[in-house]
């Protein structure tokens, strides 16, 4: 077997969700949480310094497949072709000590119900059978995505098996290498007297009725927790409803 | 969703083509081979502007198009270093399939049975429908005269194939005016139109890697640009630095090396900053700025205006203009066939006598009255105050910019839908020029992108060198122009002038202010723009009498009748309400042509059943040089329902009307310029004489294909097979030739390469870029000059600025209602707020609230995004009407006052031409107050 990976390039990645769309359209996916790909989407800080966070993430078919040690029917396995971790639908029963085991939240159900089965990214093996590669990486046109034999990636791209908020690969050894976003600095001092100072003019042609926009410091530079509705990254939604607002574009 | 089950199952779908779950035991998988009939490579004729368009496979089983999947076989580029264009595409097009199937299609003609927009509708035959159509016809050329049928058109309108021929031959063939309608999309560049005289201009994205600096200023490339983002990514890990200047932190901010924020409306402010400080520190190109500008023209002190032969000599032109020649120490004429300056050395500073007929004058070159002109308004900390920008950051700016050896910029189609929006890009185009930042491989300021085979779309451009030859033969101008040094450029706008003139051509957004009551709206609110010093209806009147603008029909006749296809005027239009009140009682008959029922076609008399892109044979008459490839649209199946293409749907209303025509008794009628027109024969004209049957649509799109003088020269077989081919030259289309460079293929587009090497002149009154405009117009509203201006107060005193930009989860409306996009998001439509505005206002993310100024208001969810600049709220565009509570859609708000400033013309580059120098709606000055809604109120 010649182990098959992923490389994600965050720096690349806009969210544009082509990757996760595209997957659903080959596999005729229902629009709702059944994702195989999942663009996660998060916003930090207070504006203007303001950080956006971009992850795409499908299942990295693990070295170490936890999701399949972790079933009780013996329902997951590795394929060895690709070493794709594939899920037999005819032995899945639904209990979920997959998705309990997955570091990544790799395992996806249509919905919410007790009995619905696992179903997780297949790696496209019926693609890679025709000579093609995943969909995904196909689809995507800001070239943040690709695949091959997992040990070529590396060499390629380098050893780097983790993300900020992601697991680190020890214990699953995934199959995918990763480059890191850049990091942000300020460049300009943010003074919130100053801002407030800005803030407060309403331009040359407002009534001199309005009031001034902010008073406060604090309510420029510090807007109250909670106002933000989604301000971390949450990797294992536990409803459908949360994987759907953790998967939303919502920049 | 269960309508569509059913319609799947009675296409039966037998052996497996899709199965009901997929299958993941690979031993099935290996055991079955794949099973498609076919594949098929196809695009999609949707206007994504700037990104489109991309190649893709079809796999087709049993009659229907089951998957699809990017092509990316476009080759290499010629330098092996440089990133090729695969392998494109967007989400949209990944699923597009998905709306082939959908249940939003329009399957059957429909006639309207009760009130406009009720929603109640009655299936007809086509037969019915098209004698309908007929009859509205006939009754309005006959009563009113064809010009009282008007095209709410889109861009879809300009395709080769099916979509655009059709349409664009019979109303063409009837007399009816064909529409343009950039300015009420806000995709004007009226700023580079006055500067350029031209507005199509821009480069490849393979460009952008050989920059030292990618300007995304105001774009959102993230969004518009998606296939060719990647671009941005890899110039940037070849070093180039990637700033973008937007008030929000942009999701293409996400990925820059460095992001300005500036205050909404502001930019003009900060680009004349910087050019202050590339005068002041001398950091200019003065090569560039002496031999491609206007800044070396001789200015009168006195008056600011430019210096003219009739000021010297009696008798004297006014477009012959002045250098002060360094090295003769006297004046010189500039010249004006090329802009090649031949040994002569202008002066960029200084103060000269110059004897004129009116004596003894002092004249300077523009440049020191620009430079005067910065220093006075426009230092960092003057900017800073307006800009909300540091000062030391517009001095690291200006000084990065001018020391790059190559900058592209990335603003799209931003300016327009600001009502200051012309200044703004004069402004940002004075510091490309300043630092010579165009025409060269990596440094190019790119405005409209268009690019096109020049072959005709359905007659409504003949090829550009037909138009020449021909001109050149029987057109009395011809030889005093060459004479003039025109170039075919100039030439080419000469006719697009006199088809707006003659009210061929008529741009809808003047039909929406004067006809459809949003001028009156700005009348009643003189304060929005306290700089006007008239009322706006004398602007109007004004433009109207010197005959600067022209429209069809004229201001003292209505519209009767209107056909809504390749576009969504009522989604789209700003001031919805007001249209609806207004214009749409004046139409006695709309007819909606489409394949998805989308607001304007539900307020329609009759809807006509359009088959999609996979189920017709096109191809695209525009483009973009971003990809400089032209791509086919195949038939991949058959249309369904009771669909069909354009093409064969305009030659049956051709031969209908003529049907009915006779069949009444009605053989003629008379267009607005008096000529007598005949009812009969009208489908042959549509048809080219009968060159093209009803039925061959393939022929309309397979000729523009063959006969395009710009393209790679393969066969239409060859062409089908491999989805593209790549462009050899800009051709002598009106819509391309802006571009002003020849084509490599597998070698960047670098826009105006003529003007910059081959030293053609530009087509502008003084011939070159030009930043003076001493039209009376300008002079009167202090616009001479490029200078900043505050924003209007667009629906009144209030303190919030509504923003948007293009959505990135639909082309337009097309996919704003598909539930695998809707999915990506909340379902309905939202606005962005800032945290601080939103804590302020009690406001939490998820809450609806409603947004209100003095003309309307509109009830939406709020998301809460710290990348929003407090003071500034966001909605990308595109959602349907229906998609808001009661209908109220959130345009509704936009009152859009007119800008007397593009009223002006009879100027050489000011003149109504395709796409720009006429009235545009504008959106992003829009202000309104948000408070929360009550909760559960219905
Ligand atoms: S297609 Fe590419 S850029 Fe788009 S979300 Fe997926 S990984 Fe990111
Ligand atoms: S919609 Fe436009 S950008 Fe998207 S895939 Fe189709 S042609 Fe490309």
């Amino acid at each position: 077997m010649t182990q098959y990976g992923f490389f994600f390039d965050q720096s690349r990645c806009t969210g544009c969700h082509a990757c996760s769309i595209a997957c659903k359209g080959w596999y005729d996916l229902p629009p709702g949480p059944l994702k195989y790909m999942r663009v996660y989407q998060w916003e930090q800080g207070a504006f203007p310094n303001t950080r956006l966070g971009l992850l795409a993430v499908n299942c990295y078919h693990c070295e170490n497949p936890v999701c399949a040690t972790a079933c009780p029917n013996e329902a997951i396995f590795k394929e060895d072709k690709y070493g794709a971790v594939l899920v037999d639908q005819e032995r899945c029963e639904g209990e979920r000590e997959c998705w309990d085991a997955c570091p990544y939240g790799a395992i996806v159900y249509p919905s919410d119900k007790r009995d619905e089965k696992a179903q997780k990214c297949t790696m496209c093996v019926d693609r890679l059978e025709e000579g093609l590669i995943p969909i995904c990486v196909t689809a995507c046109s800001l070239r943040a995505l690709d695949f091959g034999p997992v040990e070529e990636l590396r060499k390629k791209y380098g050893e780097l098996d983790t993300l900020e908020g992601l697991p680190d690969g020890s214990q699953t050894r995934p199959s995918v290498v990763f480059k890191p976003r850049d990091g942000k600095k300020q460049l300009i001092p943010w003074d919130g007297n100053k801002v407030l100072e800005l803030w407060q003019q309403r331009g040359p042609f407002a009534a001199t009725d309005l009031p001034p926009t902010f008073t406060d410091k604090d309510a420029v530079t510090r807007p109250a927790p909670g106002t933000v509705g989604r301000d971390r990254l949450v990797l294992k939604p536990k409803t459908a409803e949360e994987l759907m607002v953790a998967t939303r574009n919502d920049e | 969703m269960a309508e569509l089950k059913l319609e799947l199952e009675g296409l039966e779908v037998n052996g497996g083509g899709l199965p009901e779950t997929p299958d993941f035991s690979l031993g099935e998988v290996r055991r079955t081979p794949w099973r498609w009939d076919k594949v098929v490579k196809s695009s999609h004729l949707t206007n994504c502007a700037y990104q489109q368009a991309c190649n893709f496979n079809l796999y087709v089983k049993d009659g229907v198009v089951v998957r699809e999947e990017q092509a990316a076989n476009y080759p290499r580029r010629n330098d092996p270093l440089v990133p090729d264009f695969n392998p494109r595409g967007c989400q949209k097009g990944a699923c597009y399939v998905h709306r082939v199937y959908d249940p939003t299609r329009i399957k059957y003609p429909m006639k309207r049975v009760g009130e406009r927009g009720q929603g109640k509708w009655k299936r007809v035959s086509w037969d019915q429908a098209l004698t309908e159509v007929a009859d509205a016809i006939i009754d309005t050329a006959t009563k009113e005269g064809p010009d009282a049928i008007v095209q709410a058109g889109g861009t879809r309108v300009m395709n080769a194939g099916s979509e655009g021929a059709g349409p664009s031959a019979f109303l063409l063939a009837l007399g009816a005016p064909l529409s343009n309608v950039t300015a009420d999309n806000g995709d004007e560049h009226q700023g580079v139109a006055v500067t350029m005289g031209k507005v199509i201009v821009a480069d490849s994205a393979d460009n952008w890697f050989y920059s030292d600096m990618i300007l995304i200023w105001g774009g959102n490339p993230a969004y518009t640009n998606i296939p060719n983002f990647h671009f941005i990514a890899e110039a940037r890990y070849n070093g180039t630095k990637v700033v973008t200047i937007s008030p929000d932190y942009s999701p293409s901010a996400v990925h820059a090396d460095l992001w300005v924020p500036v205050n909404v409306g502001s930019d003009a402010a900060l680009a004349l900053s910087i050019c202050q400080v590339i005068l002041r520190e001398k950091l200019y190109k003065e090569e560039f700025v002496r031999e491609q500008t206007d800044l070396p023209l001789l200015v009168v002190e006195s008056t600011g205006r430019f210096l003219r032969e009739k000021d010297l000599k009696a008798g004297g032109r006014e477009d012959i203009f002045y250098l002060w020649d360094l090295g003769a120490g006297k004046l010189a004429e500039a010249p004006r066939k090329s802009l090649a300056l031949n040994g002569l050395a202008p002066a960029l500073e200084g103060t000269y006598q110059v004897q004129t007929l009116h004596g003894a004058v002092a004249v300077m070159p523009l440049m020191e009255r620009l430079r005067a002109h910065l220093d006075q308004h426009y230092t960092p900390e003057q900017a800073s105050q307006i800009t909300g920008t540091s000062p030391r950051l517009i001095e690291q700016l200006a000084r990065e910019i001018a020391t790059a050896k190559g900058v592209v910029n990335i603003s799209t189609y931003n300016w327009g839908k600001f009502y200051h929006g012309d200044l703004i890009e004069r402004a940002i185009l004075l510091v490309f020029a300043l630092c010579g930042h165009m025409g060269r491989k990596g440094a190019t300021y790119s405005a409209f992108s268009m690019m096109g085979l020049d072959t005709s779309i359905g007659g409504l451009e003949r090829r550009g060198d037909q138009i020449i030859l021909s001109a050149a033969g029987a057109d009395p101008r011809f030889a005093q122009w060459r004479e003039e040094g025109y170039t075919d450029e100039m030439i080419l706008y000469e006719y697009v002038h006199d088809s707006f003139a003659s009210g061929r051509i008529t741009p809808t957004s003047l039909m929406y202010y004067i006809h459809g009551g949003i001028l009156d709206l700005c009348e009643k609110n003189p304060g929005w723009d306290p700089y006007l010093k008239r009322p706006i209806g004398d602007y109007v009147r004004e433009a109207f009498a010197k005959k600067w603008q022209f429209m069809a029909p004229g201001p003292d006749k209505q519209p009767r009748m209107m056909f809504a296809l390749g576009g969504n005027f009522l989604r789209r239009a700003r001031c919805t309400d007001t249209l609806l009140e207004k214009f749409l009682p004046k139409l006695r008959f709309l007819v909606s042509i489409d394949w998805r029922w989308n607001t304007t076609a539900l307020y329609s008399d009759i809807v006509l059943p359009a088959c999609t892109w996979y189920e017709k044979t096109s191809t695209f008459m525009v483009g973009s040089p971003v990809q400089p490839f032209v791509h086919v649209v195949n038939q991949a199946v058959e249309p369904l329902y009771d669909s069909m293409g354009e093409w064969k749907m305009f030659c049956l209303l051709a031969r209908k009307v003529e049907e009915r025509a006779r069949q009444r008794g009605v053989e003629s009628y008379k267009d607005s310029n008096g000529v007598e027109r005949r009812f009969a024969g009208l489908e042959d004209k549509v048809t080219f004489g009968g060159l093209y049957g009803e039925d061959d649509e393939e022929g309309v799109a397979r000729d523009a294909f063959l006969n395009a003088s710009n393209v790679e020269e393969i066969g239409w077989e060859e062409f089908r097979e491999r989805g593209l081919a790549h462009y050899t030259g800009v051709g002598t289309g009106m819509r391309s030739i802006g571009n002003a460079c020849d084509i490599v293929p597998g070698e960047p587009v670098v826009p105006l390469t003529w003007h910059t090497e081959r030293k053609d002149p530009y087509p502008t009154l003084t011939r070159r870029l030009q930043f003076l405009i001493d039209h009376e117009l300008f002079r009167e509203l202090g616009e001479d000059l490029p200078v900043h201006k505050d924003q209007p107060l667009a629906g009144g005193n209030y303190p919030l600025k509504v923003t948007g930009g293009h959505a990135r989860w639909s082309i337009h409306s097309d996919q704003v209602d598909d539930s695998l996009m809707l999915q990506l998001q909340r379902g309905a439509p939202v606005m962005f707020m800032s945290a601080q505005d939103a804590a302020s206002r009690g406001i939490h993310d998820g809450d609806d609230v409603e947004v209100s100024n003095d003309v309307a208001s509109f009830r939406i969810q709020a998301v809460v995004s710290p990348a929003v600049r407090p003071g500034q709220v966001m909605i990308y565009h595109a959602w349907e009407n229906y998609q808001f509570k009661g209908w109220q859609h959130f345009k509704n708000v936009m009152a859009s006052p007119m800008n007397p400033i593009e009223l002006a013309g009879d100027y050489f580059q000011i003149r109504p031409i395709t796409m720009a120098n006429y009235p545009g709606f504008s959106d992003r000055d829009t202000r309104v107050e948000i408070e929360k809604a009550p909760t559960h109120a219905q």
